[in-house]
């Protein structure tokens, strides 16, 4: 978090160069899901992708994930292509559902990862107990995934997703299943976490308050094509807490997002 | 919570156990009683205590024609679900293996068995193999319908996370897709050990020298109804033991489903 990162003349650890995606090009049911998506995340930020649903919000991660290919442009993390990133395990991704293999204790979910890369029996354990305890469930760790409420299994995946040693945590509405309450003491967690464990986080979510709570910036997409509509910059100090919440600096930052949000969907009717 | 929250259980063990175990004695109770009382001729309705006085008379031979139908069942049963995970396997590898195969999976189904085991017996002589042949086609459809739900039950996000670390599909299959498809697997294996008993006395009663469905025929012939139903009661036991190991198999090595965010809509 330094202030020549924040200034941007490292050059961005995540970058797209005018990324576009079109389904079915060039045939008459063609559909264009993303336009000209161009932006850069410097190392250990905090970046959140704010927009409203089918705005390409999860689509843009999946191409950041190598999971898709882009029909325009150019995507970089680390300095290679995605797909590079990926098979060099620099990525991890939290879903939305904590996608926990229900036949397998919370230990063998959180090496899972390890144990398809190779990595031996104790060693793995000994790497999940320790993240494992980094989301608090230590006691748990030889529980089914059923015996577990939905905020400590999205704990687990988070756990899965770090054990694994990315450089980069792509999250996905990761608390979007949750309840209210649950929700706001998981995303101070999840702070508490990324400070201990810096990594370079992009975070899609519908929330404006998540979105101020947690970053250093936010993209806002619009849809139809999905495209970045603005770039703000989050000017709060941290640690952040529940209280700034109600702090007039905190709710300005969210009156502009839904400012922003609200004249895209303007412009989008 | 070093043993875990288990979920409720509406019975205890004892209960689980008991109350099963008490509805059939009292059946049998039942049946007793109102033989004596009514003094139903043996040749319509034997009571109990003839039929197990008809089990012992016949003695040890009995267990012959027990193991024969059990062999029966169990190379029945083995080849007919292996064949049925093949081709569920082939089934959700390939398109074109689907539409190849599909059509033999119906027609298979809506051949009546009964039909065409006098043509086996034609075919394939009176020994072992028509009873395995009409057993395995009796057995085989429902594992593979579930195993291939099953197969495709798999979450899509599950597979993008073992892509974060292979493109290995057999390493997919296995730590994913197979583990997923267990719980329908099982499903499907409790149905063909049931359609498996079945097939097993029906195909005695095309053509055989041995067996339970052989001895429910045989009974029949020489108008011992209490023999009939020495073998329909130990054909009753034989399909409660079977179905038991398939269940017990089961709680062994199948898994619980997550009841709270699984999978989010």
């Amino acid at each position: 978090m330094t202030d020549s990162q924040a200034a941007g003349t490292v050059p961005p650890f995540v970058s797209f160069e005018d990324v576009g995606l079109t389904y079915a090009a060039g045939t008459s049911s063609a559909v264009e899901a993303l336009r000209n998506i161009s932006f850069g995340v410097g190392q250990h930020r905090f970046v959140s992708i704010l927009g409203p649903s089918g705005c390409g919000k999860s689509t843009l991660l999946r191409l950041l994930a190598g999971f898709l290919r882009p029909t325009a442009g150019r995507i970089s993390v680390g300095g290679v292509d995605p797909e590079v990133a990926r098979s060099t395990g620099m990525l991890g991704v939290v879903f939305q559902s904590p996608v926990l293999l229900p036949w397998l204790r919370v230990i063998d979910n959180v090496a899972f990862l390890l144990e398809l890369k190779g990595v031996a029996r104790t060693e793995r354990e000994a790497i999940a107990m320790q993240f494992i305890d980094l989301v608090g469930l230590r006691g748990f760790e030889r529980h089914m995934p059923y015996q577990l409420s939905g905020g400590m299994q999205q704990r687990v995946s988070i756990a899965r997703a770090l054990a694994f040693g990315p450089s980069v945590l792509l999250m996905d509405e990761p608390f979007g299943a949750l309840d209210a309450l649950t929700r706001d003491r998981m995303a101070l967690e999840l702070l508490d976490i990324w400070k201990r464990d810096q990594k370079t986080v992009l975070f899609v979510t519908h929330s404006v308050q998540e979105a101020v709570l947690l970053s250093d910036e936010v993209l806002v997409m619009s849809p139809r094509p999905g495209r970045i509509s603005v770039v703000r910059p989050v000017a709060l100090g941290r640690p952040r807490s529940k209280a700034q919440r109600h702090e007039r600096e905190f709710v300005e930052h969210c009156k502009r997002l839904f400012d922003d949000l609200d004249a895209d969907a303007a412009l989008g009717v | 919570m070093a043993n875990g929250t288990k979920p409720m259980r509406t019975l205890g063990g004892l209960a689980a156990f008991a109350l099963p175990a008490a509805s059939m004695l009292g059946l049998l109770l039942v049946w007793q009683v109102y033989t004596n009382a009514f003094e139903v001729n043996h040749f319509i309705l034997p009571s109990p205590l003839r039929v197990l006085n008809a089990a012992f008379g016949f003695g040890l031979p009995l267990l012959g024609h027990v193991w024969t139908t059990t062999y029966q069942i169990l190379v029945g049963f083995t080849v007919g679900n292996l064949l049925a995970v093949i081709i569920a396997y082939a089934i959700v590898q390939s398109p074109v293996a689907e539409k190849l195969i599909y059509p033999f999976l119906i027609v298979s189904q809506t051949v009546p068995k009964l039909a065409i085991a006098p043509l086996l017996v034609i075919w394939f002589g009176t020994g072992l193999t028509p009873k395995v042949i009409v057993i395995v086609l009796l057995c085989f459809f429902p594992t593979a319908i579930n195993v291939v739900q099953g197969l495709r039950s798999t979450d899509p996000s599950a597979v993008d996370l073992v892509n974060l670390v292979t493109s290995s599909k057999r390493t997919l299959f296995f730590k994913v897709q197979f583990p997923s498809a267990v719980p329908y697997f099982f499903a499907g294996l409790k149905i063909s050990m049931a359609a498996a008993v079945i097939g097993s006395i029906v195909a005695e009663w095309v053509s055989a020298t041995s067996g339970l469905g052989y001895l429910i025929l045989y009974g029949g012939q020489t108008m011992r109804t209490d023999l009939m139903f020495v073998a329909v009661l130990l054909t009753v036991v034989l399909g409660l033991v079977l179905y038991g190991l398939v269940a017990g198999a089961e709680r062994l090595l199948s898994w619980k489903v997550a009841e709270i965010g699984g999978r989010a809509a």
